[in-house]
């Protein structure tokens, strides 16, 4: 925690002092975050591949529910699918509603003395948070990057702030990401067990995210940074045309952007890839018809077993004792030595 | 009245002491929750003590529920031996087979002493509730005497499973034997009722 | 001079401080009764394991081969490169902690290393540091650290606490699947020579003779004869079982350990009773006479070995479909492993169709292989057979989920079925203990031996609560199973944590209920105990 807490406040650091150096803020202002864009795309590129390289042998899908057998038993289409069909219906309810993770709380809620029922709620639902809400702030942010800004954007920023509080507008999701940000991480500080088993890689994209959405917040909110100015340079790297606005930008947006450099760079090799591996996660991804339909284990290997003759010969005279048909009587065999 | 151990009739007259009691019974019971869990390696202390649910924890049920029950010696004239009886049983039958050595195992329930003792000597009663206390003291004893028999007896029977396990796993293989043998397993072998 | 030590102390000693020490440097300690058995020397070289040696867990020096460090290296590299399972699961783990209290190991012990997520850092750590980058670059920081031989020591101790019982994969939010981690960590330590006797033993036998306990073909036709003895003085029916017939429509497997130990020899009684009544066309067989499968417990290798077996000998005999008894992890290995590892299947077989009914089996096209409680479901449902569920009018029945058949296949409603068609008193467990959400005997994957009998009861602690619920609330004193190894450890579970309920296989139910066409007036189930009602009548 505390290794990882430094760190990021280091590079947030290095970041003010890269943004507030003229000479340097094309560095941290453009170098670094193309460097990072291409580090993380090449990287979750390679990330999949590497997973994808490894064939997946045997077709294990943990069952959640009844399987398709007889006519008259309903199966559980979802948490048992026996098509490709259902198979995808799986895995859409594991990635947007976070399927698994929710199964937490189904059973404690009848039995439930309170305290574990709601700790495993709150996980399934501060993660569903934070998840759709950096996704929309994800969205938001496009508008960064185009130009005219798209209908869908604006849309989506007249629901996101439909609370009409402040000026600028607030978002909610930025203010709920950063909640849920704090949320996950008090659990990991206060939960034993929980950090009992966190590692210093646990904490810091959680910090960094917290870094990340906190510098946004406030260079919306608080900075009131000049969007006129940022979008200038923005759209510079998006038309692939870079270059550092006349006008100053406040050091808090390179902290922003370094973070999210940081981020992106990160990302690839950290567990952060989640978010690529669930797609190939074989417990998941595959129908429970393994019965019905065959699945090829690549490097099967030749079957090597005990045959049935070698079997009879050494018990041939106990069988035949027993009265147990044989492929050879101890007659046969006896002749044939 | 004059024997000097302490009587029932003495928790009974000794309003005195459960008036000094009586506001900390729920302290009490924690406490001595505590005392349990603390008897863990403390790895495993925070779980214990943040989930209750029957199901998902077992061990924290079922202390918890040994710690109401216990802590009711406290305040009743007659304790309702069977409800105590089996509190007991029910969390010794849990420590009897977690690695704790025996003094470990059985000794949590002395440290209702303890917890009796700090409550009242911070009173400041301490004389007035001395007879009453000598009594209170015994019951504990007695329930200690309870946690005693119930280890040894579950104890027993782990070992009376492993036994029986392995003539399960060999019934028919014994039955082959005997019959070789030229005896019928059920004269060499009494069958459990 | 030490100090008598007090009872007080107890009391101080509470702490409610955070753990101060790491995980990773902490120290399994090997008491008695909290580890198996190694296996033998000659058990390992006879199968061909390598490096086999004699070594003891409880001693410090495991007499580990010299390069020991190059074999699991290359062993794991040998592993990430042949399962994608492997390398997703050790890279996607980010430690949310919603195994952590899942597993019943780690409910019955309080030990954190039996959380899911530890257990799997066990390893993961030693990945991350010889295979990852960042993990060779900042070590401890991301969670790596060296293998040594402590570690080994640990992977024993944690991994041989794991029944592969899946529990946690169902709640993990990325599928993560510790059975698939342990399974793979297994076959890490058999590369060093270290096994554990439970499993390698019947490994061998099972190899040999056909069977765990190494029963010869003459002894186990001499002990189906015996069950067979015994239906006659319940029944008054003669039964001839046919062992290693050709031309036979189906071929019959069930685990050995229903022909051999006590109580699973009701419930194979209760399988000729059925097939008797039905008048199906069956064989026995002494060579494939073991349903179970410790090979899967051992290595993806010697599980193929021993499971090629059914369909060699299907072949041989030329059977339709095999028809495959109440097991639990044979029942994994049936459904999720064995046609991708000696399938296809022989020419002379077909899509199972049960010979009573004309129900065709389509969820078993390819591997051909039918559960029995499938097969018995479907003759109940067409009214095939007839069941009087008043013989069992004395037991309030409750039906533990095994784990594989549970959560490596979904076979929850059709045993259900059959006990609720042959019992009068039915009554689920508490939702979450039930189901896919069952918690495991604690004695699966080969843990089910009796050295350990401490730790099972342990780790059945969850299973035992739940059962130890139903029977104080609903009176129950019977519990119902699909699975040989439940079969052997769920009595002692139940003595030790339930005293006073008995375990039963489905089919020994079944026949219990069962109406025989020509049987005698049934006085005595099939435990040869009087049935219901008995008493009264005389």
């Amino acid at each position: 925690m505390f290794i990882s807490l430094v760190a990021v406040i280091v590079l947030g650091a290095i970041a003010w002092m890269g943004g507030a150096t003229p000479g340097l803020q094309y560095l941290f202002g453009i170098v670094l975050p193309m460097i990072a864009v291409v580090v993380f795309l090449a990287g979750f590129i390679w990330r999949i591949m590497d997973w994808a390289k490894s064939p997946v042998p045997f077709s294990i899908p943990t069952t959640g529910g009844q399987q398709r057998s007889l006519d008259w038993i309903k199966p559980a289409r979802l948490d048992s699918p026996y098509t490709k069909t259902g198979t995808v219906g799986r895995m859409l309810l594991e990635v947007l509603l976070f399927r698994s993770l929710f199964r937490n709380t189904k059973a404690e809620l009848r039995n439930g003395p309170r305290l574990v029922y709601w700790s495993s709620k709150w996980l399934w639902l501060f993660a569903l948070l934070f998840h759709y809400c950096f996704l929309v702030v994800f969205i938001r942010h496009f508008r960064f990057f185009l130009d005219p800004v798209p209908v869908a954007i604006g849309m989506m920023e007249t629901v996101d702030g439909i609370m009409q509080i402040g000026v600028p507008r607030l978002f909610m999701s930025g203010v709920i990401l950063f909640g849920a940000l704090l949320f996950l991480l008090m659990r990991r500080l206060c939960d034993q067990k929980l950090r009992y088993i966190s590692l210093p890689n646990d904490y810091f994209p959680l910090l960094l995210l917290i870094g990340l959405v906190g510098s946004g917040l406030c260079l919306r909110y608080i900075g009131k940074a000049d969007i006129a100015t940022i979008k200038e340079m923005t759209m510079g790297i998006a038309t692939l045309s870079p270059h550092i606005p006349a006008l100053p930008i406040s050091p808090l947006f390179y902290v922003h952007l370094g973070f999210l450099s940081t981020l992106l760079i990160v990302f690839p090799f950290s567990k952060l890839m989640h978010m690529g591996g669930i797609f190939l996660s074989p417990t998941r991804n595959l129908p429970n018809n393994t019965r019905a339909v065959h699945h090829t284990n690549p490097w099967n290997p030749p079957k090597t077993y005990r045959t049935y003759a070698e079997y009879e010969n050494d018990f041939r005279d106990l069988m035949d004792e027993a009265g147990l048909p044989l492929e050879i009587t101890p007659e046969q065999a006896a002749a044939k030595e | 009245m004059s024997t000097p151990q302490g009587t029932d009739e003495d928790i009974r007259s000794g309003t005195t002491l459960y008036a000094v009691l009586w506001p900390h019974k729920e302290a009490m019971v924690n406490r001595w929750v505590g005392v349990v869990h603390g008897s863990y390696p403390f790895e495993t202390i925070g779980f214990l003590r943040t989930n209750s649910n029957r199901f998902a924890n077992p061990v924290g049920y079922r202390t918890e529920e040994a710690a109401k029950a216990l802590i009711e010696i406290l305040f009743t004239d007659q304790p309702e031996e069977a409800t105590l009886h089996k509190a007991v049983d029910e969390i010794i039958r849990v420590r009897a087979i977690q690695d704790f050595p025996p003094e470990t195992a059985v000794g949590v329930v002395f440290a209702l002493k303890d917890i009796v003792r700090e409550v009242v000597s911070a009173s400041g009663q301490g004389a007035a509730c001395l007879r009453a206390m000598w009594a209170l003291e015994s019951r504990i004893d007695a329930v200690a005497l309870m946690a005693f028999g119930a280890y040894a007896r579950h104890r027993e029977r782990l070992h009376l499973l492993k036994v029986e396990e392995h003539k399960r796993s060999h019934s028919q293989l014994m039955r082959l034997a005997m019959r070789k043998a030229g005896m019928e397993p059920e004269e060499a072998e009494p069958q459990k009722p | 001079m030490s100090k008598l030590p007090k009872a007080s102390e107890l009391a101080k000693s509470i702490s409610y401080a955070f753990p101060k020490v790491s995980w990773m440097d902490t120290k399994p300690a090997f008491a008695p009764g909290t580890w198996c058995y190694p296996a033998k020397k000659d058990t390992m070289e006879g199968l061909g394991m390598p490096n086999p040696h004699n070594w003891n867990p409880a001693e410090e020096d495991w007499n580990l081969p010299e390069n020991w460090e190059e074999i699991i290296y290359n062993a794991l590299k040998d592993r990430l490169e042949k399962y994608r399972s492997l390398k997703v699961f050790l890279d996607i783990c980010v430690r949310c902690g919603a195994c952590a209290d899942k597993c019943h190991f780690f409910l019955g012990t309080g030990d954190p290393k039996n959380m899911p997520v530890l257990r799997v850092e066990l390893l993961r750590s030693v990945y991350r540091r010889d295979f990852t980058t960042v993990g060779k670059l900042l070590g401890k920081v991301v969670g790596a650290r060296k293998l040594d031989k402590d570690v080994i020591k640990e992977w024993f101790y944690y991994f041989y606490q794991c029944t592969e019982c899946r529990r946690c994969s169902l709640f993990c939010p990325y599928g993560i699947d510790t059975a698939e981690i342990t399974m793979i960590v297994r076959e890490l330590l058999h590369e060093l020579g270290l096994g554990i006797h439970w499993i390698m033993d019947p490994v061998s036998n099972c190899n040999r003779t056909g069977n765990h306990l190494g029963i010869q073909p003459h002894a186990f036709r001499e002990i189906v004869e015996f069950l067979c003895e015994d239906i006659e003085t319940i029944t008054g029916i003669q039964i001839k079982p046919p062992f290693n017939e050709k031309g036979h429509e189906v071929l019959f497997i069930t685990p050995s350990g229903d022909v051999f130990a006590d109580p699973g020899i009701y419930t194979f009684m209760g399988y000729l009773m059925l097939f008797h009544e039905i008048g199906l066309d069956y064989t026995l067989s002494t060579y494939a006479s073991e349903g179970g499968n410790f090979g899967s417990f051992t290595s993806a290798y010697m599980m193929k070995k021993l499971n090629a077996k059914m369909y060699a000998e299907a072949e041989r005999l030329g059977s339709k479909w095999i028809l495959g008894g109440e097991c639990g992890h044979m029942w994994r290995v049936v459904h999720q492993y064995m046609e991708t590892m000696n399938g296809p299947t022989p020419a002379c077989m077909e899509t199972p169709k049960s010979p009573i009914t004309g129900t065709v089996f389509h969820n078993a096209a390819a591997t051909k292989m039918v559960h029995i409680t499938e097969f018995t479901a479907d003759l109940i449902k067409h009214n095939k057979i007839t069941l009087d569920p008043s013989r069992n009018a004395d037991k309030i029945v409750t039906f533990h989920d095994s784990c594989n058949p549970a959560r490596g296949m979904g076979l929850l409603e059709e045993p259900r079925y059959c006990i609720q068609a042959a019992c009068e008193n039915f009554v689920e467990m508490p939702e979450n203990t039930i189901r896919e959400q069952t918690f495991c005997c604690g004695g699966g994957s080969g843990l089910n031996t009796e050295e350990i009998m401490e730790l099972r009861m342990r780790g059945g602690l969850p299973r035992g609560n739940a059962l130890r619920f139903v029977q104080e609330k609903h009176g129950v004193n019977t519990m119902a199973c699909i699975c040989a190894i439940d079969r052997a450890t769920l009595p002692p579970l139940a003595d030790y944590w339930a005293p006073g309920v008995s375990v039963t296989g489905t089919h020994e139910l079944i026949a219990n209920a069962l109406v025989m066409k020509g049987e005698i007036k049934r006085t005595l189930d099939l435990r040869q105990e009087d049935l219901p009602g008995v008493e009264e009548d005389e």
